[in-house]
């Protein structure tokens, strides 16, 4: 019986290591990804509105 | 002398005294901070002089006694949830009301690029078992970039004699299709459901059967999982049965549903004039809403016949997704609602259901991965493994009865066809040792990673399930 329980824990023991190991490197991945999302957001929205402002101002004779 | 007082001056008066509020609440939750970290010093150094222990062993003590305290928490929450849980299996009654009697509904779907299901999703709403006069179903297409709009369209003039209204909009989020699909509906009793969600024949009948008890504002539908083909999914499914819709059976019992789920619930129209629409600022724009009408007095209850099969994600990182998002989103209702908690017209029965929530969303997968990382830390330094051991096999047991009473309980809403769509209860021991072993320790960790980032206010998009149409085999089940 002692031997019964001890493989168990042994095999508990070792797969919430592994889950543990497991669900941290998923949550990085995760995260990784939502930052590289952010990240392509903020590329796209770069431009300030002043930027833009600067932009389009008519250039010398043009009128708007 | 008259005092004459303004609406403006009203409402700065008003906006003053909130204000006075939450700053004495912050207050008093400060200084009791400082009470209880001087009150554990003072232990700490008490316990060090008399029992002569070194700091990390007193640690382990106090860790080991907060582990207890919280194991016996989690034996009433099972306790109680058996015991309202059976109560609610004996009060059910099957009794149907008479057709004239029947409510008009209106059935709303948000659909963004569902093209996969969608047709399917359709026709199942239009064989469904009620007067095809006294319900319509208004599709909501959320600038979908794919064909669902077009195959909405071709059920527009359907022969089947159900009104059907397709409307569209830009990509502006769930929440605001529901709302829109709302504004544009005329039924007494509106039922929302997911894009990805196929109803039982009988489910619509089953659920509207409860408002003709007036002070029943909302009923929860039972979500099922129709892709069990791998044990990952069995092991999904077993949570729905379980976890899901065992406590929705228990608080039942008390008329307090916490959540009523987005993939079926089904709403009295008066209720959106009285607590207002979803809010589309929440990522679980369900327990939001379903709080609210907690909140407003009204009955939340349960049905277990009203039927709903979804998809259930396929590999753990779509799970990840879904999971996140619910905790985030709970979180959000929660922290959005907890003046639940000092409202003088809650019950004790609402507080309890509320406080469910918070124990369900963050207190327990707290623990629970602080117990796993603690026992495992004193099997690897210490070699004590049988904590870890122990901790596993209790929690397993109550599992087992718990699954095995949800079984039970759960076989009402069986229907002939979808016996396949049903775990085997020999299965059920193997399910039970796999479902504590591995798949809660992931979602608890899921929860108290989003717990945190919530607590930091990281950023956060609608994370997307994909779908993979499997659920169109209920067409050729259903012979439509």
């Amino acid at each position: 019986m002692r031997e019964i329980i001890t493989i168990l824990s042994a095999i508990v023991l070792g797969v919430t290591l592994i889950t543990l190991i497991f669900s941290l490197i998923v949550y990085i991945l995760f995260r990784l990804k939502i930052n590289k999302r952010e990240n392509l957001k903020s590329e796209i929205t770069k431009e300030t509105e002043e930027e833009v402002f600067i932009r389009y101002q008519p250039k010398g004779d043009e009128k708007i | 002398m008259k005092l004459i007082i303004t609406k403006l001056e009203k409402e700065v008066l008003v906006l003053n005294i909130y204000g006075k509020m939450k700053e004495r609440k912050f207050f008093i939750t400060l200084i009791l901070l400082i009470i209880i970290i001087i009150g554990c010093i003072y232990l700490l150094s008490f316990i060090k002089e008399k029992i002569n222990l070194s700091y990390p062993h007193i640690f382990m003590l106090s860790l080991t006694v907060l582990l207890l305290s919280f194991f016996i928490l989690l034996l009433f929450r099972y306790l109680i949830i058996l015991i309202l849980s059976l109560s609610a299996h004996f009060r059910y009654k099957n009794k149907l009301p008479k057709i004239e009697d029947l409510k008009t509904v209106s059935i709303i779907i948000p659909v963004y690029n569902e093209e996969k299901i969608l047709a399917t999703v359709i026709n199942s709403l239009l064989n469904l078992n009620y007067p095809k006069e006294k319900y319509e179903i208004i599709i909501v297409d959320d600038g979908s970039k794919d064909n669902s709009y077009q195959i909405a369209y071709q059920f527009l003039n359907n022969k089947k004699g159900v009104k059907l209204k397709l409307l569209s909009q830009t990509n502006q989020g769930k929440a605001k299709a529901l709302n829109r699909g709302i504004s544009e509906s005329k039924g007494e009793v509106i039922v929302c459901i997911d894009s990805d969600c196929v109803l039982t024949k009988d489910s619509l009948i089953y659920g509207i059967r409860h408002f003709q008890d007036e002070k029943v504002g909302a009923v929860a539908g039972n979500v099922k999982i129709w892709n069990q083909d791998k044990i990952f999914m069995k092991l999904q499914a077993l949570e729905y049965m379980e976890g899901l819709n065992f406590t929705r059976q228990a608080l039942s019992f008390l008329n307090k549903v916490n959540i009523v789920p987005g993939a079926i619930g089904f709403f009295k129209r008066e209720i959106f004039q009285k607590v207002g629409l979803y809010n589309e600022n929440i990522y679980a724009e369900d327990c939001d809403l379903t709080l609210r009408i907690l909140k407003a007095g009204y009955k939340v209850v349960y049905e277990p016949k009203a039927v709903v099969y979804t998809e259930a994600p396929e590999s753990i990182s779509c799970l990840f997704k879904q999971r996140y998002r619910w905790t985030r989103g709970i979180l959000q209702a929660v922290r959005k609602n907890n003046h639940l908690l000092y409202h003088s017209h809650s019950s004790f029965s609402l507080i309890l259901s509320y406080l469910l929530l918070i124990y369900e969303a963050f207190f327990w997968p707290a623990m629970n991965l602080i117990a796993h990382l603690f026992f495992t830390l004193l099997a690897l330094l210490y070699g004590f493994i049988p904590f870890l051991f122990i901790w596993w096999f209790s929690l397993t047991l109550l599992d087992f009865s718990s699954a095995c009473f949800a079984y039970v309980s759960d076989k009402k809403s069986e229907n002939n066809t979808y016996k396949n769509k049903k775990i085997i209860f020999l299965y059920l021991p193997f399910l039970v040792f796999l479902y504590r072993l591995f798949y809660l320790l992931l979602i608890d960790t899921i929860k108290v990673f989003a717990f945190l980032e919530e607590a930091l206010n990281l950023e956060m998009g609608w994370q997307r399930i994909r779908i993979t149409g499997k659920l169109n085999g209920y067409l050729i089940k259903e012979k439509l």
